[in-house]
């Protein structure tokens, strides 16, 4: 037993597009995080470590300059206003390197996340580094700026510049240091971050392609062969004309498909099966007359002097032929109606006469009914003689085939305003409004038991048709105590 | 008066009365029944009698199967012909439970075949194995 289907096709296909489409939006998420990383990253160590860098590169140059200006020889004093101006840029360098660069005490977010690369790469000393090289930087420079301003008025500068020069350029060496250690932590760091990146696109990547095979196939099973069991069974449909339920259980879009192949099939199978009684019982009805006919035929010209059983097959002929004809020509009109191709070619008639002309036919083949007939009120009516009388005479006889046994049917023929109405009353407790309304499905027939024998009449849905091509109606009634009426409404 | 009789069971008159003509003009008498119900009855009384019954597919009452049943418990199954307008009547005859049919519309020279072949044969005792020969 297969087990229905809870969760409908759509819901499949849903939820593996979504698998689909979180894994790109995850993935573009990476990347997007990846990159504004790198971005970030790169743009950290420009600012503050690469600038920096090349501003220290000028800084030391201005501090050698200031080294070699203090080591020159006595007889040729250095320019000091040069000397001033180095050891001003230096001193400018440093003001700016400290509010712009400075990694310590530095707040911003990306340099804290870089103190948190730096402590991972355990290089937190690179910051107490920096910080001592800017504070040696600083005392160097004041202690050149007390040389500077301690020089004479000869013009010789204090030979302890000297030292102080060197040792400015080696605070400055350190800065450059502690920069390069920068550069190489964040590189590191970098480097770390790309591979988080691609460790996690690729996981991302591969968890969505995983996902979307796995929910794929489960998609696939659960359509492909319910899918293949329905062609199977539509092909077995149209090549044997064996309908099998389908069996489909579920209440997804499958299970509604093959709901509504199994209605469609079971609705064409009752439909064969509807014109196979329909042509059993047309047979019936006409090979049953045609017994006699030939049998009291074939006595007649054998006993040519007979004239008891010459009279009987005569009259057999006339009371069965009206019938056989009617028959023959119920099944041609409703081939011509399921063609859509009924043959309408309006006169005027008398309908009172029309009806009363098939009420005789039908009392010759069914003597032991009786019609109450009500159509004295004549008129005349703009119709096709040849459907209207057929369609009258499948309304008495499929009465006279219903109606209970030795009971009346009352016909009455009635103009109203600018209509003609034809009811049919009869008593049917036996017939079921069901049964009524089924008359009128094409191949329709009905076949009833009564005192009499079986009656068998053709049903209802040619006499529809024939309303309806004179921009009539024809309604089945259903009165109280088992009372049925056919009510055929006609324009006049 | 035949020691012999065909039964004809069967809700048309006029059918009834075509098997009298034919049947009586061979020197054998007709019982009518229109229905199951009085074919079964005319069968008890006129058991000796009857050498053939032509049994109709369509009748009011019974259901053919049980009528048909029914009958074969009186009678051997050879003895009983259903005679129906139906398609396939040989199917008919088999959905019932017998082995031979008449085929309407027939002809009366088919219907007086059965008559004689029915007549001629000694009728044969319940105990007795049926020749399963199905009418044409």
């Amino acid at each position: 037993m297969r087990k229905p289907a809870a969760v409908s096709v759509g819901k499949r296909l849903a939820a593996l597009v979504g698998v689909q489409a979180a894994t790109a939006a995850m993935l573009l998420a990476v990347a997007f995080a990846g990159y504004g990383r790198l971005a970030s990253d790169l743009g950290f160590m420009h600012r503050y470590v690469l600038t920096p860098i090349e501003a220290i590169s000028e800084a030391m140059e201005n501090a050698a300059q200031l080294k070699l200006a203090a080591e020159a020889p006595a007889k040729s004093p250095p320019d000091e206003a040069l000397m001033q101006h180095w050891k001003r840029d230096v001193g400018l360098f440093l003001e700016r390197y400290r509010t712009e660069w400075a990694v310590a005490g530095n707040t911003s977010e990306d340099a804290l996340r870089f103190h948190a690369d730096l402590e991972r790469a355990n290089e937190g000393t690179l910051v107490s580094d920096e910080r001592t090289a800017m504070h040696d930087v600083e005392a160097s420079l004041e202690r050149i700026d007390t040389g500077l301003s301690a020089s004479g008025t000869d013009g010789q500068i204090p030979a302890r510049i000297d030292n102080d020069a060197r040792d400015l350029r080696t605070a400055l060496r350190k800065l450059l240091r502690v920069n390069v250690g920068f550069i190489e932590v964040e590189n590191a760091a970098i480097e770390r971050r790309s591979r988080q990146t691609y460790w996690w696109m690729s996981a991302v990547g591969l968890l969505g392609l995983f996902g979307s095979l796995a929910l794929g196939l489960h998609v696939r099973q659960a359509i492909a062969p319910r899918i293949q069991r329905l062609v199977r069974q539509v092909q077995k449909f149209k090549e044997l004309g064996v309908h099998e339920r389908a069996l489909e259980e579920g209440r997804d879009e499958i299970a509604i498909l093959a709901n509504a192949l199994d209605a469609g099939f079971a609705a064409i199978a009752a439909r064969d099966h509807e014109r196979e009684q329909f042509l059993a019982i047309v047979a019936h009805e006409l090979k049953t007359p045609l017994t006699s006919i030939l049998g009291f035929t074939e006595l007649a010209l054998a006993q040519p002097e007979n004239a008891d059983i010459r009279a009987r097959a005569l009259g057999l002929v006339r009371s069965h032929a009206g019938r056989l004809g009617r028959l023959i020509d119920d099944l041609l009109l409703a081939a011509s109606t399921r063609s859509g191709a009924l043959p309408f070619r309006p006169q005027s008639l008398d309908p009172a006469a029309l009806t009363q002309k098939v009420i005789g036919e039908v009392v010759v083949t069914m003597p032991t009914r009786h019609f109450d007939v009500d159509v004295s009120r004549s008129t005349h009516l703009l119709a096709d003689e040849h459907l209207l009388t057929q369609a009258v005479w499948t309304l008495l006889t499929y009465a006279a085939a219903v109606a209970e046994a030795g009971r009346t049917i009352n016909v009455r023929l009635e103009p109203t305003g600018a209509h003609l109405r034809l009811e049919v009353a009869f008593d049917a407790p036996a017939v079921l409004a069901e049964e009524m309304e089924r008359a009128f499905e094409p191949f329709a027939s009905v076949q009833y038991e009564g005192g009499s024998g079986i009656r068998s009449a053709v049903g209802l849905f040619l006499c529809r048709e024939i309303a309806r091509v004179h921009g009539g109606t024809l309604l089945a009634m259903n009165r109280a105590q088992g009372q049925r009426m056919l009510v055929l409404d006609l324009p006049a | 008066m035949s020691d012999e009789a065909v039964l004809i069971i069967d809700d048309d008159s006029d059918l009834r009365d075509l098997v009298r003509f034919v049947v009586e003009a061979n020197g054998i008498d007709v019982v009518e029944a229109a229905t199951c119900a009085e074919g079964i009855a005319a069968v008890r009384a006129n058991r000796d009698l009857i050498c053939l019954v032509l049994l109709d597919y369509s009748m009011p009452g019974m259901d053919p199967t049980s009528c048909a049943r029914e009958l074969c418990r009186l009678l051997d199954a050879t003895m009983i012909v259903l005679c129906t307008a139906a398609v396939d009547p040989s199917a008919r005859a088999a959905e019932v439970g017998l082995s031979r049919w008449l085929a309407k519309p027939f002809a009366i020279e088919a219907l007086e075949s059965l008559v004689r072949e029915a007549a001629r044969h000694p009728r044969p005792r319940m105990t007795v194995s049926a020749d399963h020969k199905a009418a044409s």
